[in-house]
């Protein structure tokens, strides 16, 4: 893991504002994204980050976490 | 009191923003002379609009060349006049009142949209350009046929225009 | 936790949970709470009731009963959730700060007594608006215009309700002043100033609504008077309607001074800056209520510029939060270890709900940020006044920034105020993971539907006469994005109410973290006395409410008259008071508090 599993949780959630207000923005420039290609491009988009959050990565562990909470 | 230099940074910067900001919106009121609603017109009694001699037979008006005006009153759950026609190309005034409780007036995918207080006369001026069909919603919720309240403002074709006559 | 910066927030809490230094302060704290949570509940469920409504994908109402739910839903979670939280955060802030429990608890319940009670009054003929069996209704929605009417109940509940916000403010007030007392050289604790400030403004806006309903609307649905001044009783609601906005906010910046920083693992970078920005919340929140009737026929095009520009300056404070938060999270993470530009992002707690969710909160509140900037301009707002984008800003700011870090913070305090361990982490921290991203579909879609003049407020946004054309995508496909993230919000609030009762079903432990909140970097010795010289405030915020207000409103009553040019009332009810119903009613205001803390 690269980063710790509720980072990757957290790093998915940002990616979908990312994308619908990628979508929103691309339209207003013109360049008009259907909803089913949104849904793919997300797909694809998630699918990466997780493939590259659960790669053996160069070995810089996130900080672990040491509040119990 | 000791503050960071980041933190006088970003506060000159805020600072700028909201000076920007305020000048942005006076040119847009005073430069650019957008018109705002305003208190330019006498209350009135909405009970009473029946013998109003703008507001009793809610109707368009030709005053000049090409301007117009428009009474209109909103009550629950219609708008009156409807349809309203105007001609392309003109200037349209519309003076619109309440009979009863608060209701907007307010033309779809435009920027022509006021609240209709009763007691009230609400004026806007408005360039109408193309012909076209456009469609009148009232925005606040004014009892439970809300949903029901609807009108249409119909830009006309200047040959097609004509006035209706009073009777 | 005073002794390393020398500040005198200083609390010996040695290690002791809430509820173990307060008892009685933390039962309060928990039934209001457990009040705020009832009215979340059953607000949400209107919420994703009236989203399938209006995408007519499941219409499980009438549409003429649309506006029961919506109103249900406006009051609810406007008032009800939000004040209720409030309440239980403010006594949390003063007891802790001051280390001393409230002065007379009998008084303290009391208030929460008749903050219940209006409560419950003015539901009842809400929830009559859905039935035809009780001839009551107030389906006049929060904002409540006249000529529209309700039933008096309706009003009396409302008058109730902040009579008793009025009087947790003397109850708090009373404990600074005992405290004063004893510690006449002291400066005030920053949480005990940031609710002083808060009760500032409060006690100035509160009192303009609390007029209007009394002095005129309440007497004139018992047929007192005979009309009423619609256009001054507008003014009068938004002078409250819009400092309302920031009684929401400031328990939630409170929670992001005191609290983010210590679980981001640091300290509050500014003691001084942080009652800067209170103080200037105090003094600017209300004069700017006309800028919700920028369209408003009857009020001058100057009044309406005073209040932008006062609008515009009341951005600063909530720009000088925004570098507080952002400074103390990146304090807090190198404490962690984090480094680099961006790096220390990911030495924040992120497995932690209360950081997350808070975090997340303040990412959605700078993008409020973004369309409240629009909404501010005063001819751009001419665009979007009463379109759906405004159901999109407020979902972001009440709906997100303030919700969402109540319920993050919920987190931190339940187990604070009743001893037990938060039930489950993991579902925690989904929870507000599912409320961001449920939200950001939701409310992305509603703004681009108001771009396009769909209409807020109404049960059928489709028409016989026209339709209305998205500038991107179609209806059919924004009303499915809104149905998504509804549904994705409604999920997230189920499993907040799983939590929070879960947890309140488990055990008392006994080693639970101490009643703490945040150090500071730079300590009240270094904010200048004046800041705390809080009569000096309350001074020049009436002052500045008397320049904005003073003149609008005499041109109201003038052009008008007090009671109005005519018109009669509508009313959204029918038939009148019975009085088997009063008394059912004031039987359930008295017994519901002892209930509900019963319960829990
Ligand atoms: C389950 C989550 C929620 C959903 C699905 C939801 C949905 C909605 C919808 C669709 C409307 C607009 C109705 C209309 O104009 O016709 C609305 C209005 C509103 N919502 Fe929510 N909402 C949710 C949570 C919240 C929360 C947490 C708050 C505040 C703390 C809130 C405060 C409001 C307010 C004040 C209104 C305006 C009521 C009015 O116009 O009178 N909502 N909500
Ligand atoms: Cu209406
Ligand atoms: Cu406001």
């Amino acid at each position: 893991m690269r980063i710790s599993p509720a980072g990757l949780l957290v790093v998915l959630a940002f990616a979908v504002p990312a994308l619908v207000q990628a979508r929103t923005v691309l339209a207003f420039a013109g360049v008009h994204v259907s909803p089913l290609q949104t849904v793919l491009i997300g797909l694809l988009v998630l699918t990466a980050v997780v493939l590259w959050a659960v790669a053996p990565g160069s070995g810089t562990e996130a900080p672990s976490e040491p509040n119990g909470g | 009191m000791n503050v960071h230099t980041y933190e006088k940074v970003w506060l000159g910067a805020a600072m700028v923003l909201i000076v920007f900001f305020i000048a942005s919106v006076t040119y847009g009121a005073i430069g650019a002379g957008v018109a705002m609603v305003d208190d330019s017109e006498e209350t009135i009694d909405p009970d009473t609009l029946g013998e109003d001699d703008r507001f009793g037979d809610p109707r368009v008006e030709q005053v000049g060349d090409d301007e117009y005006e428009v009474y209109a009153v909103a009550r629950t759950f219609v708008f009156q006049p409807d349809p309203i026609e105007v001609p392309e190309d003109s200037t349209v005034t519309f003076y619109i009142t309440s009979g009863d409780v608060i209701h907007s007036f307010s033309v779809v995918g435009t920027n022509a949209n006021v609240m209709v207080i009763p007691g009230e006369v609400a004026t806007m001026t408005v360039e109408v350009d193309e012909p076209g069909e456009y469609g009148i919603v009232c925005n606040e919720y004014c009892g439970p046929g809300h949903h029901d309240m609807e009108g249409l403002l119909v830009v006309q074709p200047e040959d097609e225009f004509e006035l209706e006559d009073d009777e | 936790m005073s002794a390393e910066t020398g500040s005198a927030t200083g609390v010996a809490s040695e290690g002791r949970t809430y509820i173990d230094q307060f008892p009685g302060e933390a039962r309060l704290v928990r039934t209001a709470f457990w009040s705020s949570f009832v009215a979340l509940g059953i607000g949400g469920l209107m919420g994703l009731v009236q989203v399938l409504h209006r995408a007519d994908v499941l219409r499980v109402i009438d549409s003429t009963d649309y506006y029961a739910v919506l109103t249900l839903h406006g009051v609810l979670l406007a008032l009800t959730f939000t004040i209720f939280f409030l309440v239980g955060i403010f006594t949390w802030a003063i007891t802790t700060s001051l280390d001393r429990g409230l002065e007379d608890l009998r008084f303290t319940w009391a208030w929460y007594g008749l903050m219940a009670g209006g409560t419950a009054l003015a539901a009842i003929p809400i929830l009559g608006g859905l039935t035809d069996a009780v001839e009551m209704s107030a389906s006049v929605l929060f904002t409540f215009y006249a000529p529209l009417q309700a039933h008096p109940l309706f009003y009396l509940g409302l008058a109730l309700f902040v009579v008793g916000t009025w009087l947790a403010g003397l109850d708090w007030i009373r404990s600074y002043l005992a405290w004063r007392r004893e510690n006449p050289d002291e400066r005030i604790p920053l949480p005990t100033f940031m609710v002083l400030t808060t009760l500032g403004f409060w006690y100035l806006s509160s009192l303009g609504v609390a007029l209007a309903v009394v002095v005129f609307l309440l007497p004139w649905s018992l047929g007192i008077w005979e009309q009423v001044n619609p256009l001054l009783t507008r003014t009068m609601f938004w002078y409250f309607g819009h400092p309302v906005v920031y009684f929401w906010l400031m328990p939630v910046y409170m929670m992001w001074y005191l609290m983010l920083p210590k679980v981001s693992g640091g300290k509050l970078f500014s003691d001084p800056l942080a009652r800067v920005v209170f103080v200037l919340f105090l003094v600017l929140s209300t004069p700017t209520g006309i800028h919700h009737q920028y369209l408003d026929p009857g009020i001058a095009e100057g009044f309406k510029f005073i209040a932008m520009t006062n609008t515009m300056f009341l951005l600063l404070p909530s720009l000088l939060t925004a570098f507080t938060v952002v400074a103390s999270m990146e304090h807090g993470a190198r404490q962690r270890g984090g480094t680099g530009t961006f790096g220390w992002l990911r030495a924040l707690p992120w497995r932690d709900p209360v950081f997350t969710g808070m975090a997340l909160a303040g990412v959605m509140f700078a993008a409020a940020g973004f369309s409240g900037m629009v909404n501010a301009g005063m001819n751009i707002n001419y665009l979007v006044h009463n379109t759906f984008w405004i159901v999109g800003h407020f979902h972001l700011t009440v709906g997100t920034a303030v919700a969402l870090t109540f319920m993050a913070v919920t987190y931190w305090f339940l187990p604070q105020v009743s001893g037990k361990r938060l039930w489950n982490r993991s579902v925690a921290l989904a929870q507000v993971v599912l409320w961001f991203v449920g939200m950001v579909l939701m409310s992305n879609a509603m703004h681009r539907g108001g771009l396009d003049s769909v209409p807020r407020r109404t049960a059928e946004p489709q028409y016989r006469g026209f339709e209305i054309e998205p500038t991107l995508g179609t209806m059919a496909e924004l009303d499915a994005q809104i149905v998504l993230g509804g549904t994705i919000l409604f999920v997230s609030l189920v499993l907040f109410l799983v939590v929070v009762v879960m947890t309140g079903l488990g055990d008392r432990v006994d080693d639970l973290p101490a009643n703490e909140y945040a150090e500071t970097l730079s300590g009240p010795e270094d904010a200048p006395l004046v800041l705390d010289n809080l009569k000096l405030w309350v001074g020049i915020a009436v002052v500045l409410v008397v320049l904005a207000y003073a003149l609008p409103l005499a041109a109201i009553v003038d052009r008008g008259g007090l009671f109005g040019p005519g018109g009669s009332p509508f009313p959204v009810f029918v038939g009148c008071l019975e009085p088997t119903v009063s008394a059912s009613v004031a039987f359930l205001g008295d017994h519901l508090p002892a209930a509900v803390s019963g319960w829990w």
